[in-house]
């Protein structure tokens, strides 16, 4: 099973349902044949979880991953997402049209 | 950019039409109720111009590389949004007014950010027309008036419902070279010293309210737009002669604010930067306002700063100063104060980027700040009359200071300790009378929107689910969530 990486800011004052947000990850992203690590060194992609739109963890900080996907409350890189769609979202982006 | 002088020479090429008192007034620059207004919006080109200051108030334009003044520029970081409030504390502790000029760059950053998301929805090119008049602002240092507020006739219908239909500016005609509007807008800061305004909806709409979700800029001059000047209190003093009883007799009080007429107002194209797009008008209304309420905690706090020194020296003219319940009342006034504060740094240190880059201070904490504003500058006033006395509210005219036959009674009886005199002791009670009643306190409750405005955004934004389920887990309710 590939793995995809995963980063949380610290989950201070959360928009969005981060627990409901992250079962609808995890199904989408196994539908895929992935799975999520923390151990983000060897994971294929990385996904950075804000759980606001401050979006205190950047994406500059991992400089070093091609593949990111930076949520910042209810938007995924900037652009404003309906909070049920966010998993489906995540997956299009990481994976494009594979999915 | 422009220094104080070529900014007020400026003025002078504007055919702007103002009414105040009956009268066409055609020389506003001279005119006693203006100059101060004036003066006070001349403070944010003279000070850009000073090494001191241009720190806070000068930054880079993200178009052209070039030097600007910061009132005309668009906020590129978190920085950028702190740097606002200080520049705005600054700028209030130098007037102890308003200095008008944030209402139109909170317009500017708010048809930044939207015009470029309606682009991305409807293929329109409204942002790149924005670009092109940005850059004509930034270039030429233009003062912008932020012109949100319809009059609303009944508040309880929508636009479309109102008896008359201009009681919210819309469109009425449409054609190959522009629209033609109509209606007013209400309480206009600083708008007959202004160069362009840039006009847009007051609330959301709905598609029933179409013609009436409209963006544009004009200058203020423009044809068919006519300016009523509104009266202030105590203004009538401005027509008298010296500068005790005027109070803040430099720069007066609030903006200079005025009832603005559209009697079928052309805009060309280039101009128009909503044009029945109804779905954005909410948006744009809600980034203006979090914007415009970002700055409550830092210009009122600079005014506060004001009020505070005029109340540690009433307090030491009157011989109280050392009284330890008049210290703990000036403890509570400075609390109060850098409270406001710390709410306009906190939703500025926690913005955050739109699509368009533009960055957009934290809406929630920005309302809670002005939420606040609408309370603790009244508080602070009325600690302010505490300490100062009933004086405030009985003095005699400086006409009776300077009478020969009464004034030395006047100098005898209203005499605080003995180093100080008793024209400075009016003039600081002057001051607090200027600065804390009448229609400086309405601005705190009104000014950004009221206080219902705020709690109506407070509510969207508050996740009261997420407490909700904090609060169920702590006591031990189990439940699929
Ligand atoms: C000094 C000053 C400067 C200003 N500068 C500007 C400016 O530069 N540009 C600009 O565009 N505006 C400006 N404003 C306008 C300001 O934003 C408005 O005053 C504010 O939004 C309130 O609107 P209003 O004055 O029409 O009051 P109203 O809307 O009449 O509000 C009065 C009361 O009625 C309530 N109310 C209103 N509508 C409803 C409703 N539908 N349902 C239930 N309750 C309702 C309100 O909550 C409030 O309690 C300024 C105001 C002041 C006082």
């Amino acid at each position: 099973m590939k793995i995809v990486g995963i980063k949380y800011c610290g989950e201070c004052n959360p928009e969005i349902d981060i627990g409901d947000f992250m079962k609808r990850l995890k199904l989408r992203l196994n539908s895929l044949g992935f799975t999520l690590t923390t151990d983000i060194d060897k994971s294929y992609g990385l996904i950075i979880v804000n759980g606001c739109r401050v979006g205190c963890l950047k994406r500059e900080k991992f400089a070093n991953f091609e593949n990111i996907v930076v949520i910042n409350g209810a938007s995924i890189d900037s652009v404003i997402v309906d909070e049920s769609k966010l998993a489906e979202k995540i997956a299009e982006k990481l994976f494009g049209g594979n999915c | 950019m422009k220094n104080r002088e070529q900014y007020i020479e400026s003025l002078k090429n504007l055919k702007t039409q103002v009414y105040y008192f009956g009268k066409r007034i055609d020389n506003i620059i001279e005119h006693p109720s203006f100059k101060p207004h004036i003066n006070s919006a001349a403070l944010t080109y003279e000070l850009a111009n000073m090494p001191e200051y241009e720190e806070l108030l000068t930054a880079t334009s993200h178009l052209t590389g070039k030097k600007i003044n910061r009132f005309t520029h668009i906020h590129q970081s978190t920085e950028d949004l702190v740097k606002k409030v200080k520049a705005l504390r600054l700028l209030g502790q130098k007037t102890g007014a308003c200095f008008q000029r944030c209402v139109g760059w909170d317009a500017l950053n708010a048809t930044y950010t939207v015009t470029y998301e309606m682009d991305q929805k409807y293929g329109t090119d409204y942002h790149k027309r924005f670009l092109e008049y940005l850059k004509f602002v930034q270039e030429n240092d233009l003062m912008i008036a932020g012109s949100m507020t319809d009059p609303k006739g009944d508040r309880s219908l929508r636009p479309s419902q109102q008896a008359d239909p201009d009681l919210y500016v819309h469109i009425v005609e449409k054609n190959d070279k522009g629209i033609v509007v109509r209606g007013a807008k209400a309480h206009q800061t600083g708008i007959i010293n202004s160069h362009e305004m840039i006009v847009m909806p007051t609330i959301a709409m709905g598609e029933e309210d179409k013609d009436y979700a409209v963006v544009f800029a004009i200058p203020v001059d423009t044809e068919g737009v006519i300016h009523i000047f509104g009266r202030q209190t105590n203004d009538s003093r401005r027509f008298e002669e010296g500068e005790i009883d005027k109070g803040n007799y430099k720069y007066g009080i609030v903006g200079g604010e005025a009832l603005t007429i559209f009697n079928d107002v052309f805009v060309p194209w280039e101009r128009v930067f909503m044009c029945g797009e109804f779905d954005y008008a909410g948006l744009l209304v809600e980034r203006f306002a979090s914007y415009h309420r970002q700055n409550y905690g830092g210009c009122k706090t600079g005014v506060s700063d004001v009020i505070i020194g005029s109340a540690v020296a009433i307090a030491e003219y009157n011989g109280v100063a050392k009284a330890s319940h008049v210290r703990d009342k000036i403890v509570e006034m400075v609390h109060l104060a850098e409270t406001l504060y710390c709410g306009s740094i906190a939703c500025s240190a926690e913005g955050f980027p739109t699509p368009s880059g533009a960055y957009f201070v934290n809406p929630l904490l920005a309302n809670t700040v002005k939420q606040n504003v609408t309370r603790y500058i009244y508080e602070i006033c009325r600690l302010c009359h505490d300490i100062a006395g009933g004086i405030i509210a009985t003095l005699p005219s400086e006409a009776d200071l300077k009478n020969e036959e009464i004034g030395p009674y006047i100098e005898k009886y209203l005499k605080g300790v003995a180093d100080v005199s008793t024209e400075d002791r009016i003039r600081i009670l002057r001051l607090i009378e200027n600065m804390t009643g009448g229609t400086a306190l309405v601005e705190s409750m009104h000014g950004a929107g009221s206080p219902q405005a705020q709690r109506i955004m407070i509510l969207r934004q508050a996740n009261l689910n997420q407490k909700k389920k904090l609060a169920e887990d702590l006591a031990g309710i189990k439940k699929e969530h």
